[in-house]
């Protein structure tokens, strides 16, 4: 009786088994970061090893600066675009001090910033971080417990163990296995050096006032600066500065004019922003860099902020020459030392 | 403390090994312990309701079963219930009156400037007051002898394994075996506990919690979501709370019989009824005996014609559909269950076949038919509002847009369904919830593999609580 249980019992758990490992090298791996972007990131970074320069701002970084065409102007020869997208300064506070300080202990730090990231009042910044502060990823850098590590674990015996993420979505699985990708998995549009190519062929479009509406209600909403979106860069500042790294921030380019349109204050809001992006630098007495020429001028453009290509290169292209003149030599300084808890005061 | 997590795993193997080794009354004050502790889990400063509620029934049912006369025994009744109800009452239902007292005030014009409390709704209020209540009118009936043994009748309110979910355990089937030695712990008992425990699991982690996020977010864009997809979003809410609830049902029974209880069925395979009057005699049993026997019968039942019984049906499941929730969704899903069965009552025929029977081939129609109002009733007991619930209907009646088959959904919902579909068949035709226990050993080898690989293939995600812990 108990071995015909224990037989039954067995039969099924090793073909579960074994499709699992069939499987397995067909789809891709477990996800331990909030989201498929991270995950690569953070598989990247630990690939890169140390940079001299490295890229931290949303999707508009992630997309517009290739330190390809930086590297081709300058001396910063090796680079990585850490640029997270759909994120905010808040979330890239918490995210350089997790890996990109420690891991890629860059000498030139460039915080892009786009007047998309700085909105106090998006109520996409603490949906961000509840998503990222508790990711097992972020917590297995600190020691802590996650169910996604104790699959880790578990996970060098069971295959199925292993993907079983990737398997509660079994139409997922289909769909990759037939077409190569899905809706939320992997998409390889990321160079090696960390930059998105999702825009890179676009050809400007004026929104609909769908979309605009879109943004006014959702990443511009209640528009306000100053507030913690701007003490969490002056925080990301400090902390590289204290390492001696250099600190360069970028004034993104933008499409003001339509952009305005879904300001709560149009062009005074746009105004507030720069205000406030002069005063880091006088602040910190750090380098801000614009490239206002850029601005208003569809050819570079993939949408409201994001750059497409040609934009990529020409930003890219200029911001190396800048860095060059502002950093002929190099300097001595320190990697990060990954704190030892992995809550950041001063969060929202 | 939530069932499906590794505090409850712990409390229950800690609580288990120090029960065996000690006698009856220390028992009970392991048993009481470690059900505060679960409780508090939550937010002990709501112990001291449960505390309330306890001692009053306590203190009342010894007065009522040492009075004689019927005036001081019905004003004691009295107490109870207004403490009871009054607790009840205040923390569920203050805001949900007030509220719709204003709204009803500003559509007649008239500002209504009342005080808005925020009130926490303690987890459990609902059954715990509900079985103390139980022991306070049995008493009062003479239907059972008041206890003067507080740690005994403390434990039959808090017993964590039915504390906050159910079933609803009357006293005079409960409290004696608090009050009596324990049998000893068999290994059949053992092993049907386990499985209990088992199965429960399987349908919480598995069924339920699998199905849940895309139910969630269906009924979130239920304005825009297609006809198909909104279909198959009631049918896995309709999978989703049967899952869950009487997976806790089955947990609770199976931990339960782990010291020694015998919990009542709460479930037994409703979705395999052949019409909604067996649909209540299977559906949250503990929950419609209660109401048949201490609402509808003294209302007048059936006994004084058919517009009152009709009257009746109709006030017991109105009332039934608010002790789900503050909410008129919840009336409105009760009162259609009222419908439902004033309709059967209208036109059903004599049948020689029990509820419990094994359903034949000839009896699919019926099922399914029976499924199906219920599941329409789900989407009012589902949406967090009536324009959700008119998106959710509204979607499917017009066969609104579909943007094609919804396989993300479809390939949750039909093997959870096959999954319900076999343990409730196994269950029904061995007329016993461990079932599966007669099965070939081969053939119980297969299911437990199955089932365990399920449970790990879902278990370790966000923990989802319990749906029925929120009435």
């Amino acid at each position: 009786m108990r071995r015909s249980l224990t037989l039954g019992f067995l039969v099924v758990v090793l073909l579960l088994e074994g499709g699992a490992r069939l499987l397995a090298p067909h789809i891709p791996g477990q996800l331990l970061w909030d989201n498929q972007f991270t995950q690569d990131k953070a598989d990247q970074i630990d690939r890169a090893g140390q940079v001299d320069v490295v890229f931290i701002g949303s999707s508009v970084v992630n997309a517009g600066i290739d330190s390809g065409f930086v590297g081709e102007e300058s001396r910063f020869s090796s680079g990585y675009n850490a640029a997270i997208p759909s994120t905010t300064p808040s979330t890239w506070r918490v995210w350089s001090r997790d890996l990109v300080w420690p891991d890629l202990c860059p000498e030139v730090v460039v915080i892009g910033i786009s007047i998309r990231d700085y909105n106090d009042a998006n109520p996409g910044i603490s949906y961000d971080l509840r998503e990222y502060l508790p990711s097992a990823g972020r917590l297995g850098l600190y020691g802590q417990f996650s169910w996604a590590s104790l699959e880790q674990q578990v996970g060098r015996f069971s295959t199925f163990v292993r993907i079983r993420s990737r398997l509660r979505e079994p139409e997922n699985v289909a769909r990759y296995l037939v077409w190569g990708r899905t809706a939320g998995w992997p998409v390889t549009v990321l160079t090696e050096e960390g930059r998105f190519q999702g825009f890179d062929n676009n050809v400007y479009q004026v929104p609909t006032q769908a979309g605009l509406d879109q943004l006014a209600e959702g990443a511009f909403v209640n528009f306000s600066v100053g507030g913690m979106e701007d003490r969490a860069v002056r925080a990301m500042i400090e902390d590289a500065t204290d390492l001696g790294m250099r600190v360069v921030v970028v004034r993104m380019p933008t499409l003001n004019e339509e952009l305005s349109v879904v300001l709560p204050d149009e062009m005074a809001d746009v105004l507030a922003f720069e205000e406030v992006i002069d005063q880091l630098g006088a602040d910190y007495n750090i380098p801000i860099l614009r490239y206002a020429d850029m601005d208003d001028d569809r050819q570079f453009f993939s949408d409201l902020y994001h750059l497409n290509l040609s934009g990529t290169e020409l930003l890219s292209r200029r911001l190396g020459s800048d860095l060059q003149r502002l950093f002929p030599e190099p300097a001595e300084h320190r990697c990060g030392i990954r704190p030892e808890e992995p809550e950041v005061a001063g969060l929202p | 403390m939530a069932f499906n997590s590794v505090q409850y795993a712990v409390l229950l193997v800690v609580v288990f090994g120090l029960y065996r080794l000690l006698r009856r009354r220390e028992q009970n004050l392991l048993l009481l312990v470690a059900s505060y502790v679960f409780y508090g889990f939550w937010d002990w400063r709501f112990l001291s309701l449960l505390w309330i509620s306890t001692l009053v029934d306590f203190a009342v049912g010894k007065r009522i079963g040492s009075s004689k006369d019927p005036l001081v025994r019905k004003r004691l009744l009295q107490v109870s219930m207004a403490v009871n109800l009054g607790i009840l009452g205040f923390f569920k239902y203050f805001g949900f009156f007030a509220d719709s007292a204003r709204e009803l005030l500003e559509t007649l014009g008239i500002q209504a400037d009342f005080v808005t409390l925020h009130i926490v709704l303690p987890v459990g209020i609902s059954f715990y007051t509900f079985q103390t209540m139980s022991y306070t009118i049995d008493v009062y009936r003479r239907e059972l002898e008041p206890t003067d043994n507080l740690l005994s009748f403390a434990v039959f309110v808090a017993f964590f394994p039915q504390l906050v979910a159910g079933p609803i355990e009357r006293a005079k089937r409960l409290l004696p075996q608090f009050l009596a030695d324990r049998p000893k712990l068999t290994g059949a008992d053992l092993s049907s506990g386990l499985l209990l425990i088992f199965i429960g699991l399987f349908k919480k982690v598995v069924i339920a919690d699998a199905l849940a996020p895309f139910v969630q977010e269906t009924f979130e864009t239920a304005g825009t979501a297609g006809w198909m997809q909104l279909l198959v979003a009631v049918y896995a809410f309709s999978l989703q709370i049967y899952g869950d609830f009487s997976g806790y049902s089955s947990i609770a029974r199976g931990s339960a019989r782990l010291f020694g209880f015998d919990l009542m069925v709460n479930f037994n395979q409703p979705y395999l009824s052949r019409n909604i009057t067996q649909f209540w005699r299977t559906w949250h049993i503990s929950l419609s005996t209660w109401l048949r026997d201490y609402l509808y019968i003294p209302l007048g039942g059936s006994r004084k014609g058919a517009v009152a019984t009709q009257r009746n049906l109709m006030v017991t499941m109105l009332l039934g559909g608010l002790w789900h929730g503050a909410a008129w969704t919840f009336v409105v899903w009760g009162g259609l269950h009222g419908l439902y069965l004033v309709i059967h009552r209208r036109f059903r025929g004599r049948s020689e076949r029990s509820e419990t029977d094994p359903p034949r081939w000839a009896d699919v129609p019926a099922v399914l038919l029976t499924f199906h109002l219920v599941a329409l009733s789900w989407v009012f007991f589902r949406a967090d509002s009536f324009a959700q619930a008119w998106d959710v209907l509204t979607g499917i009646a017009t066969a609104r847009h579909a943007d094609g088959i919804p396989y993300g959904g479809l390939v949750l919902v039909v093997p959870a369904g096959l999954a319900v579909l076999f343990v409730d068949l196994v269950q029904r035709r061995t007329r016993r919830h461990e079932g599966l226990l007669q099965l070939p050993a081969f053939a119980q080898g297969l299911v437990y593999g199955a089932f365990f690989m399920a449970i790990v293939l879902f278990s370790g995600q966000e923990v989802v609580p319990f749906l029925y812990f929120q009435f």
